[in-house]
């Protein structure tokens, strides 16, 4: 996950009422919880990323309730919006038909229905996963070389 | 020994006899043959969907760049071997990746079958006489969504190569129908049998009959229920070969007696553990 998505993570943890958010993603949880002293620490997996500058301890947190009028901030599960394209089959997911070959994909890119997203190997049964979709691939899901499951999300494609 | 050429080398397989063999059934309606071609699962792979009918074979009488896992090599010399592609469409996709093992069965009875050998399957889809691979399976598809899917089926087998036809490098590890019984083989009439086995076999997992294939498979598989190592990408996971899964996954049982569902990696028997 990159600084700047961790960044608004915080914020959002910061300003709304909850003590704590953990999201995983890539195989990676990221935690983010409300110190004693107010100031949200961030966890990413041994990674240290630094949070947000000290900030005042809102109101809501110290012990106040909640005025009736403030509506908190609803907390995303992804930070990213889209379509999940899931794995037909069991197997081992490949982002690049070689070991030396350059990756089919990337986030960001703009992929065509049809196009080849990934492969998955299966007893020795070579796969090329196609696009369902024209759209843009949002979030891979998947670390390359990790086995995946039946029905297990494979891409974020944000449909065009 | 075998320095004699077999007989039928330099005849063609009879394309003509095999598609009227198979006139009822849908593998083998359609065949395209070529003399020579870089390799047959390549060409099926990069025909467009529907543009031959379902079943339809890609055959050639040797392949210049025959292809194994990974892109690898396989030697396919002239005349002398069945080097061919199936194309399918599958039914459904979430248990094709039982295909390559189906495919190693179907070799397997037809050696049984029509030359009284005893061959072995090592996972995934290796077949093995006398501890040397005789014919090897690669698979590949391309799948347009959740349901749908054009497979190619490629099946490689040594026929009539005598030990000579085979290089220094793959002599130790490769055999063939010929080394093994010491008669020359009717390439067309072998192909005709293993269409025809594969036809019963793919229809047979199409109607779900899944455990009594994976039974099939294991009783031809010797590294069933013994210690064994998988080596993938260079690590070893040790543990016992418990069977196969119904996605065609390798279990294998831990010491701690945690069950691993593995999807690749070659076995080998682990001594030590004997």
């Amino acid at each position: 996950m990159k600084e700047d998505e961790i960044r608004r993570l915080v914020k959002i943890v910061e300003e709304s009422n909850i003590g704590e958010l953990e999201i995983t993603r890539w195989g990676r949880t990221i935690k983010i919880s409300k110190g004693i002293s107010g100031v949200p620490a961030v966890n990413n997996s041994g990674s240290l990323y630094h949070a947000a500058p000290p900030q005042p301890l809102p109101a809501v947190l110290s012990g106040q309730s909640t005025p009736a009028e403030t509506t908190p901030e609803p907390v995303p599960v992804k930070t990213a919006s889209g379509v999940e394209m899931k794995s037909p089959m069991v197997g081992t997911f490949y982002l690049a038909p070689a070991p030396d070959a350059d990756a089919y994909v990337e986030v960001g890119k703009v992929v065509k229905k049809g196009q080849v997203l990934c492969i998955i190997e299966a007893m020795k049964l070579m796969n090329e996963i196609e696009s369902e979709y024209d759209g843009k691939i949002v979030e891979i899901l998947v670390e390359n070389a990790q086995p995946v499951e039946y029905n297990q999300p494979l891409f974020l494609v944000e449909p065009a | 020994m075998h320095a004699e050429a077999p007989k039928g080398q330099g005849n063609y397989i009879d394309v003509a006899a095999v598609t009227a063999a198979l006139a009822k059934q849908t593998i083998g309606q359609k065949i395209i043959p070529f003399r020579r071609m870089a390799s047959t699962n390549e060409y099926a792979m990069c025909l467009s969907t529907g543009a031959v009918p379902d079943g339809t074979i890609i055959i050639a009488e040797e392949q210049t760049h025959g292809r194994g896992r990974h892109k690898r090599d396989w030697y396919s010399s002239a005349f002398l071997g069945l080097w061919f592609s199936i194309i399918r469409a599958p039914k459904s996709l979430e248990h094709i990746t039982l295909i390559p093992l189906i495919a190693g069965l179907v070799i397997a009875k037809t050696l049984e079958e029509h030359f009284a050998l005893s061959p072995k399957l090592k996972w995934p889809n290796d077949v093995l006489l006398s501890g040397k691979k005789v014919c090897g399976v690669l698979c590949e598809s391309r799948v347009f969504s959740k349901k749908t899917a054009q497979l190619v089926i490629g099946i490689g087998m040594n026929v009539n190569h005598t030990k000579n036809d085979f290089g220094a490098n793959i002599k130790d590890i490769a055999t063939s129908l010929f080394v093994e019984t010491g008669e020359a083989v009717d390439r067309t009439a072998l192909l005709i049998y293993i269409l025809q086995k594969m036809e019963r076999e793919l229809t047979r997992f199409e109607a779900g009959k899944i455990k009594q294939i994976l039974d099939q498979w294991s009783r031809r598989c010797p590294h069933v229920g013994r210690a064994i190592y998988v080596t993938n990408n260079g690590q070893r996971e040790f543990g016992v070969f418990k069977g196969i899964d119904n996605y065609g996954r390798l279990i294998l049982e831990h010491s701690d007696g945690t069950n691993q569902h593995l999807a690749a990696g070659d076995t080998t028997i682990n001594l030590k553990s004997q």
